[in-house]
């Protein structure tokens, strides 16, 4: 390391900013580490938003990761390797970045930075499966702080190579678009308490190379061959089936990997999202199947509409696995309602859309979805509508976008329409149906004892509607 | 899923571990939930993190503890880790009468950031090196008097106290927490019957623009 004068020292990251050039006024190890964030974020922005949502703050475990550069982790034989894999990166700031006053990552501006950034990632990618299974900050924490002590460096390292243009890129993108776009970070869930977790910008996704996701998708679903089994018991029996499906369709994708490609299509918006959203099912249950249609089919708009009519994402998106919590309960009640009509099947759809960019919840079209909603479907929409709003509003701005390039919402309406009798068993659906019914209505109870804001009388109340949830839960993953 | 195996407990407290660096935080923290002391330790960097299942008075309590550096330079990160902390456990020194007189700067620490219904528990840490001592057990006592605080001295290399420690402490806290439960309990029963239905047919349509920021 070039002493305390490259960007990445060390020895300055408890002091404020060296930089004086923050917008934000704390210290490096902050700005680092919602850097890091940042970046996991466009990776892998289930397990972010997960990690978020249980207000895992990342500098509860990247001070410890970057104060001592990782040297706390690994042994010493492998914390070499590493160091010179640091080391070996230039750390002189980017010029992308320098002309940019108000760089919010400035400690990471550089190619060794953004390396650094890229190698945290990736261990938190590592143990990806093991903190989506964990439902509590502390616990995750646990993991991240006591890093598995087994692991394959030199995988790690890789990763982190992969993700290191990335991380650079996100790191001046971020700080470009900060001065550019004022998105507000309206994540609604859940106490956003890191500085910039949820806030970065909702454009940033278009702007990733393409052929990113392919590699990222090929890199993170070999790791979910390793962690095949994690929690597998749990999975409905729905789905099993599915996984086996799907299997099969990966090893093809795997032992033919698609070239990559640097048009800029119509796709573009689609692409990325599409396949964040298949990371997050692929969690323990491999339903990578939209990874693979999008990326075989390097066509239009149409083919990102068409898979939803495919019948092969549909509705399991966000069952248990689903590193939100909420999701959980409203995904079942939407299951309950899809042959009800298909703006609730739509409705599934979106929710299970890992809400990427959770800003923006204040646009305008998407009420009108609720509106039809209400309209259909009556009460049982109210619980779903709840739970999946961020979601769904990822799903009409990309179908706003989709619309503005020349495709309609009215395709989207269709391919819902025939996701319908292809895989949903009528008497499953009906039970389903029930089974949202009850959640619903203990979900109610929870919701006007928030809005009475009483919480000494309502306490009760809702610890016993939530006990009645907890049961349907533990009905719906046995079933 | 995981839901499951967390749930495996009828009370969930969160505890930070604090004091100046060096007074043996980590290895009361390793010796309570690992039963091991390590005497060559190195300083935590941050917060470390542990946790341990008790019973207390047939309950079964789950302790989260975390265990913060002491050094000066993390202060700036600190402070959120008091955030949903409902108990602390205050460690000084018993050789260091430095360690001791800074008690009082933790005191206005946890004033600041932590929940002021907080629970905080003092201990002397080291109580196997008597010979050097250069706090006397009384001083301890009095301090722990006056600011109305539990007070134990410990030995995390002899295990003595401390369990008994986070026992204590533990133990203070779930008597607040079931107090409180059994307050709302009965707040809740005279109010429940006519107060349910009603609620949720006012509320519910109306409710729709809070949705967003409530269903967090």
């Amino acid at each position: 390391m070039s002493g305390a004068h490259g960007v990445v020292s060390m020895a300055e990251f408890f002091s404020p900013s060296p930089y004086g050039s923050s917008l934000t006024g704390f210290s490096p190890v902050i700005e680092a580490s919602s850097a890091m964030y940042h970046l996991l974020s466009v990776v892998d922005s289930p397990l972010h938003t997960h990690l978020v949502e249980l207000g895992v703050e990342p500098q509860y475990f990247s001070l410890r990761w970057l104060r001592v550069l990782f040297g706390r982790e690994f042994s010493l034989e492998d914390l070499l390797l590493l160091w010179d894999e640091i080391f070996a990166c230039d750390n002189t700031k980017c010029k992308k970045v320098e002309a940019e006053e108000s760089s919010n990552c400035g400690v990471l501006d550089s190619p060794r930075g953004a390396f650094i950034s890229a190698f945290a990632v990736s261990m938190i990618l590592k143990l990806r499966a093991s903190l989506l299974a964990t439902g509590n900050a502390t616990s995750c924490l646990q993991k991240l702080v006591n890093f598995p002590n087994d692991v394959n460096l030199e995988k790690l390292v890789a990763k982190a190579k992969s993700l290191q243009a990335l991380a650079a890129e996100v790191n001046s993108l971020n700080s470009i678009m900060l001065v550019h776009n004022e998105v507000k970070p309206a994540s609604a869930r859940g106490h956003s308490l890191s500085l910039d977790s949820s806030s970065y910008p909702r454009t940033l996704l278009n702007v990733v190379p393409e052929s990113y996701w392919e590699e990222k998708w090929r890199v993170l679903h070999n790791e979910e061959e390793h962690k095949q089994g994690v929690g597998k018991e749990e999975v409905p029996k729905i789905r099993k089936g599915w996984s086996e499906r799907v299997k099969l369709r990966l090893s093809r994708t795997e032992t033919d990997p698609p070239p990559l490609m640097k048009t800029v299509s119509i796709k573009l918006p689609e692409e990325p999202s599409s396949v964040i959203r298949s990371l997050f099912g692929s969690d323990e249950n491999k339903e990578n199947s939209v990874c693979d249609e999008v990326v075989e089919q390097q066509g239009s708009v149409e083919v990102a509409d068409k898979k939803f009519g495919s019948g092969e994402i549909p509705l399991n998106f966000s069952d248990p696995p689903s590193p939100i919590h909420g999701l959980e309960n409203s995904s079942v009640a939407s299951n309950s309602s899809v042959d009800e009509n298909e703006a609730e099947s739509c409705g599934t759809h979106r929710e299970g859309c890992p809400p990427v960019g959770v800003s923006a919840v204040s646009n305008g079209p998407p009420s009108e979805y609720d509106i039809q909603n209400d309209e259909s479907t009556g009460k049982s929409v109210a619980g779903v509508k709840e739970r999946s709003f961020s979601g769904k509003f990822l799903w009409l701005r990309k179908f706003e976008q989709n619309g503005v390039e020349g495709a309609t919402c009215e395709g989207c309406d269709n391919s819902c329409e025939s996701s319908k009798g292809e895989t949903v068993d009528q008497n499953t659906m009906v039970s389903l149906r029930n089974l949202g019914e009850a959640m619903l209505e203990n979900i109610q109870v929870i919701e006007s004892v928030f809005e009475t804001g009483s919480p000494e009388n309502g306490k009760v109340t809702a610890m016993s509607a939530l006990n009645e949830l907890r049961k349907i839960s533990n009905l719906l993953s046995q079933m | 899923m995981a839901g499951r195996v967390d749930h495996e407990y009828d009370y969930l407290f969160k505890i930070v571990l604090i004091g100046d660096s060096g007074v043996g935080k980590s290895n009361i923290l390793s010796r309570f939930t690992r039963n091991e002391f390590c005497l060559e330790s190195k300083s935590t960097i941050g917060v470390e993190f542990a946790t341990k299942t008790l019973q207390i008075e047939g309950k079964t309590v789950k302790a989260q503890i975390w265990d913060t550096a002491g050094q000066e330079r993390y202060r700036a990160i600190t402070s959120a880790y008091y955030r949903g902390a409902v108990g602390a456990l205050l460690v000084y020194d018993i050789t260091k009468k430095q360690t001791f007189d800074n008690v009082n700067r933790w005191l206005r620490e946890l004033r600041e950031h932590a929940d002021s219904n907080i629970v905080i528990m003092m201990t002397g840490n080291k109580s196997d090196l008597n010979h050097l001592r250069a706090v006397a057990d009384q001083d301890g006592q009095n301090l722990a008097e006056k600011e109305g605080l539990s007070f134990l001295e410990t030995s995390a290399l002899e295990a003595l106290n401390v369990e008994r420690a986070f026992q204590t402490i533990l133990t203070e806290i779930y008597h607040i927490v079931s107090k409180k439960a059994l307050a709302a309990q009965e707040a809740a029963s005279a109010a429940a019957l006519p107060g349910q239905g009603t609620t949720i047919n006012v509320n519910d349509p109306s409710g729709n623009d809070k949705r967003g920021c409530c269903s967090t």
